[in-house]
């Protein structure tokens, strides 16, 4: 019975903090008290392993609304979870304080949206989730730096338009298979439902930005507050990755899997290319995350369950680093005031725990033995050499590489220089907090790679029991 | 019918994405809501809507589908609601930097 709990909390999260409107530290620990109770809930939802389906005040599934958590909704749970935590806790105890008070109301708004998408069983609701997760992360961007606003309106527009695709998508699925439920559309359709898929794919592809579809997403990450981009980046990037894998059964077949594996590969280079030019901390690390999706994109578009388990893996892997990551370069940034290298050159210099985090961020993006990465992307070589698709492979090699260059290129610029004249500054107490948890999480991700190897495992066959998709 | 709301969506889908194609944040903007009802349209049409009674249990059947009637509900309300935002800050914008123009936004940036 954890399931609708997962809903109610965020909903009387977000009733408490209206009513504490005019005092925005409160607003930020009580921000911070519900995402923590909701990683809890996730927590032991994944202990007892997943939920099955839940309806609605009784109502029973074709009628009512269903609530589901399978293995693949729990892992989203739980990535949500953390995240939304560590930037709670960042925008609490972190140098910058938004005195806006709706600002602080998106955290609580934005678990609710999430939460629901990841554990909602039909895709009518799936898509008004999405709607309420891409609305409230519009709020977000919007009240950053002194462009921000430019950038929402760059972001919104944009992703407003994948959400009128979304919403065809859905529809022609609902007109072609006759009902909503996830379960039941998958048996209705016989084969894949090809009218609904450019559709869906196009507005996934919108919300993860991947290569052609990413304009919005590096202004947007430049622009937000810090905790913005750590969630930014941790989990609304995911969401779009999420979708695609959640709706594959229903749409995905041959010739799209190798419009996916191709988009994918594109992404993989061009994000790289383009994040080793940028002139902006935060930039350089929002192409970073077009080149890194790109992984669990191929992966998908391969369809066979080890490659699928490897892609989960990696998202994981990926959300993770890449908080921690935006979580050190935007202490910095909101230290001297600016995003761009040029004055951030040396900033944390001396800080070895900073430059400690920075790296092992890296370092796992890239794959370095023996950090978290490395096992996904052997996972993923393997799938590649086992097919003898040695292009896929090289490209995976390639795409690697290029993230230790542009990943050490940030760090030197940000740690290894002379540091510049400033004076002393400490790191805020719960802001270490939120650094060496994170990193905490990283190095538990590669710890403990049996158990969440295996569980990412049981979300992709829970997708496709019969072992991938033809 | 169908052939009636379909070139209505068609005609929608077109205009809203031709809007989309310019500068003007205002035409963006209005350009989305046209694509949203077009997508309105298209919900409609796929519940099959001549020759069936209105879902009232005092009518004699077939029923047109009435769930479809309530997405487009849905539909209408969120697509109005994410056209008042970006109204919204498109009159924000203009009011920062004294143009509706989505080039001289990008300039201000710099």
């Amino acid at each position: 019975m954890i399931l609708p709990w997962l809903l109610v909390v965020p909903l009387g999260g977000v009733l408490v903090q209206l009513l504490a409107w005019s005092a925005p530290q409160l607003q930020a620990r009580l921000a911070l008290v519900t995402c923590t109770a909701s990683l809890v809930l996730s927590a032991s939802l994944t202990a007892t392993g997943g939920a099955p389906p839940y309806a609605v005040s009784g109502w029973p599934v074709p009628v009512g609304i269903a609530l589901q958590a399978d293995p693949l909704s729990c892992l989203m749970l739980l990535l949500t979870g953390s995240v939304l935590t560590a930037a709670a806790a960042y925008q609490l105890g972190g140098p910058a304080h938004p005195s806006n008070p709706v600002y602080h109301l998106a955290f609580p708004l934005l678990l609710l949206a999430l939460n629901g998408l990841f554990v909602t069983g039909d895709v009518f609701n799936f898509y008004v989730f999405f709607e309420l997760v891409a609305v409230t992360s519009y709020l977000l961007v919007s009240q950053g730096a002194h462009h921000a606003l430019e950038a929402a309106w760059k972001y919104s527009a944009q992703s407003v338009f994948g959400s009128v695709l979304l919403l065809v998508g859905v529809v022609l699925l609902y007109g072609i298979g006759g009902t909503l439920a996830f379960t039941d559309l998958a048996k209705a359709l016989d084969g894949p439902a090809w009218p609904a898929a450019p559709f869906l794919l196009v507005a996934f592809l919108l919300k993860g930005a991947l290569f052609p579809f990413h304009f919005w997403q590096p202004d947007a990450h430049a622009a937000a507050t810090t905790a913005g981009s750590m969630i930014l980046a941790g989990v609304m990037i995911n969401v779009g990755l999420y979708g695609l894998y959640r709706f594959w059964p229903l749409i995905g077949g041959g010739e799209l899997g190798r419009v996916v594996v191709a988009v994918g590969a594109a992404s993989l280079v061009f994000g790289a290319a383009a994040a080793w030019t940028q002139g902006d901390a935060k930039r350089l690390l929002g192409f970073s995350s077009i080149s890194q999706l790109g992984f669990p994109l191929v992966a998908l578009g391969w369809g066979s369950v080890a490659a699928l388990t490897a892609g989960l893996y990696f998202l994981i892997v990926h959300a993770v680093a890449k908080t921690l990551l935006f979580a050190t370069t935007g202490l910095l940034a909101d230290r001297v005031g600016s995003t761009r290298l040029r004055a951030l050159l040396g900033a944390g210099s001396g800080r070895i725990g900073m430059a400690t985090a920075y790296l092992l961020g890296v370092l796992s993006l890239a794959g370095l033995p023996p950090l978290a990465g490395l096992l996904a992307k052997i996972g993923l070589l393997h799938a590649a050499v086992a097919e003898s698709k040695w292009w896929l492979a090289s490209l995976i090699l390639l795409g690697s590489l290029m993230t230790l260059g542009y990943g050490l290129r940030g760090f030197q610029l940000l740690f290894w220089l002379p540091p510049a004249l400033r004076e002393p500054w400490t790191v805020p107490r719960m802001v270490q907090v939120v650094i060496a948890g994170l990193g905490a999480v990283l190095v538990a991700l590669t710890l403990a790679a049996g158990p969440v190897w295996r569980f990412c495992g049981q979300a992709a066959l829970a997708l496709y029991p019969q072992g991938g998709w033809p | 019918m169908t052939t009636l709301l379909a070139l209505a969506a068609g005609v929608l889908f077109t205009v809203g994405t031709y809007q989309l194609l310019g500068r003007d944040l205002l035409r963006i903007a209005f350009g989305i809501y046209l694509l949203f009802n077009g997508v309105n349209v298209l919900i409609l049409a796929m519940g099959t809507v001549s020759g069936r009674e209105a879902p009232f249990a005092q009518l004699p059947g077939p029923y047109v589908d009435p769930l479809v009637q309530a997405f487009a509900l849905t539909a209408i309300v969120i697509g109005f609601g994410l056209a008042t935002f970006l109204l919204l800050v498109a009159a924000r914008l203009a009011a920062t930097q004294v143009s509706l123009d989505a080039e001289a936004a990008r300039e201000w940036h710099r």
